[in-house]
């Protein structure tokens, strides 16, 4: 459990190579990012990949020079954990992410999701016919809705030097549903790493300046 | 290629936990599922596999788990030893899961039959299945047993305070909490509040009644407690299903909204539809009663019933004189002594 939990730190925080660098200025429209994460629910270990695009920029100039910037990301994620003894999680979600960056680089975010789940039994799962008969379910596991709602802090690199990188921590709830007739809710934390990408914004930028 | 083989492997590592593995041994730790009514439920063995006897346990509830059985000292040092012990979690319970919407009772009961295949399918035909049931247990108990040929697969049944027919316990706590109230209130001991409980049970009749039912538990679910022969004991769900989440990978929050899914589907409401009073005439497996004298959720007087009507050949109440409805903790002497040796004759 520990050496697995090690690989994921290890993974999530290696830079990918091959990414280009870009500068991405505190009051410009950002680049897309490829997130990457370490997913610990509780104490059961994960990973999860994602890609945020950003979607709407609002800038609240400050005459005080203590600037905020206001980012809208739309997210798409794949993430996974493994409770033994439970049950192995595979996710897709889709994630609307709010962000406030001061211009110290140190942002907070708040995102709500929807998804899919597909669970994986962590057990052999057994099938009794009506006669009797005993067979093991191959792949048994069940397919659910999944809402999350999460939030977190985190600090852009990009605003004070040249590279396009972020790190954050998160905390989420994973809610499965229907679950049992009524609703499965799962705490997660995530340690991670994000890299800028100018090429991968594909919506037009709208930037709405306000002075204060 | 090499990007994508990492795709075509996960399936694999995600399914790989889901082969087959059974260990036969003193003692062995093992996890299983079992599908029923589009659940799987949570089966973990532990104990003695060697022995011929498995323990399959019918928990408490609706909603509970099995992991406050488990939890059990006497679970761990005096049965595991000595059997196999099959903690077998009901559909809506502890770590069982499913997307399905709506569980019945009947569902719950033929968990128990599915669950003893698949026990005799992993570690042999011959072995003797003994179920305990403890409390809600009960009833999922009977409703098995007297069902069909089911109880063919079962060498004996031990139900610990476990009513088996809802609307007998209301009628029973009724009259047990007016005759014990008015000698409380006689021997000048919490008057006031046995005057509050007399005064309701001599005023609102349960039959047909959920609401009368709901705030008879609630009156009455702490009343042993008023009862000075009564030996306390801290019973705190929450702190034990947190504590053998953690031991037993187990998830805590799957504990709990499990007990909210089994209030919010109505279960126990369907308890009351359910006639077995007569039912129980079909029991023929042998059968210890282990029951707390002041057990105001689930009276003697239930214990009484289902002893004299089934045909069982061997059966036996063993009566706990200072034990309300957590007998196994209030007086676990007299009660592990009376399972033990009930297992052992079987």
């Amino acid at each position: 459990m520990i050496r697995a939990h090690f690989v994921l730190l290890c993974l999530s925080v290696c830079p990918l190579p091959g990414l280009a660098q870009q500068r991405s200025p505190f009051d410009s429209f950002p680049g897309a990012e490829i997130r990457l994460s370490y997913v610990g629910s509780v104490v059961y270990p994960g990973a999860k990949i994602g890609l945020a695009v950003p979607v709407k920029l609002r800038l609240l100039l400050k005459r005080n020079g203590q600037n905020i910037r206001k980012d809208r990301h739309l997210a798409l994620n794949v993430g996974f954990y493994r409770h033994p003894d439970f049950h192995d999680n595979v996710y897709l979600t889709a994630e609307w992410q709010r962000r406030r960056t001061t211009a110290g680089g140190w942002f907070t975010e708040f995102s709500p999701g929807l998804g899919y789940s597909r669970t994986f039994l962590d057990g052999t799962t057994y099938q009794v016919a009506d006669n009797g008969a005993v067979s093991i379910q191959k792949a048994a596991g069940y397919n659910y809705a999944l809402l999350t709602i999460g939030g977190g802090v985190g600090y852009d690199f990009s605003v004070k030097t040249a590279r396009p990188v972020l790190t954050f921590f998160r905390a989420s709830l994973l809610t499965l549903l229907p679950y049992n007739s009524f609703v499965y809710v799962r705490p997660t934390i995530e340690l991670g790493l994000a890299y800028r990408v100018g090429g991968l914004s594909v919506f037009k930028p709208r930037i709405k300046t306000i002075q204060k | 290629m090499k990007k994508y083989a990492l795709l075509l492997l996960l399936p694999g590592l995600l399914t790989a936990c889901q082969s087959e593995q059974i260990t036969i041994g003193k003692a062995v730790n093992e996890t299983f599922y079992v599908k029923q009514a589009g659940s799987s439920l949570r089966v973990q063995v532990r104990g003695n596999a060697l022995s011929d006897k498995i323990i399959l346990t019918v928990h408490g509830g609706p909603g509970g788990s099995s992991y406050y059985l488990s939890h059990l000292d006497a679970m761990q040092q005096l049965v595991e030893p000595n059997y196999a012990v099959a903690y077998l979690d009901q559909p809506m319970a502890g770590a069982s899961q499913g997307n399905r919407i709506g569980y019945t009772i009947d569902d719950m009961a033929d968990s128990i039959g599915k669950a003893i295949a698949v026990l005799k399918q992993r570690y042999g035909r011959d072995k003797k299945i003994i179920l305990y049931s403890e409390s809600w247990g009960g009833l999922i108990a009977t409703a098995f047993l007297t069902k069909g040929d089911n109880q063919t697969s079962v060498a004996g049944w031990i139900n610990s305070d476990g009513p088996h027919d809802f609307n007998l316990m209301d009628r029973e706590i009724i009259r047990m909490a007016i005759r014990i109230g008015q000698e409380q209130i006689a021997l000048g001991r919490n008057v006031a509040r046995w005057q509050e409980i007399v005064q309701y049970c001599q005023t609102n009749d349960p039959s047909g009644n959920y609401r009368v039912s709901r705030k008879l538990n609630e009156l009455l679910g702490d009343a042993e407690y008023l009862i000075d022969e009564v030996i306390p004991v801290e019973f705190n769900t929450i702190s034990v299903f947190r504590s053998e989440a953690n031991a037993n990978n187990a998830p805590l929050t799957a504990l709990v909204l499990n007990l909210a899914a089994n209030r919010q589907n109505s279960v126990e409401r369907q308890a009351y539809g359910k006639s077995f009073e007569r039912e129980v005439t079909k029991i023929r497996v042998p059968l210890l009663l282990l029951w707390g004298k002041y057990d105001f959720i689930a009276p003697p007087a239930v214990a009484d019933s289902l002893l004299a009507a089934v045909s069982s050949t061997i059966k036996r109440k063993v009566l706990l004189e200072r034990s309300g409805h957590n007998g196994f903790l209030q007086e676990p002497d007299l009660y592990w002594t009376n399972w033990l040796a009930f297992v052992s004759t079987l």
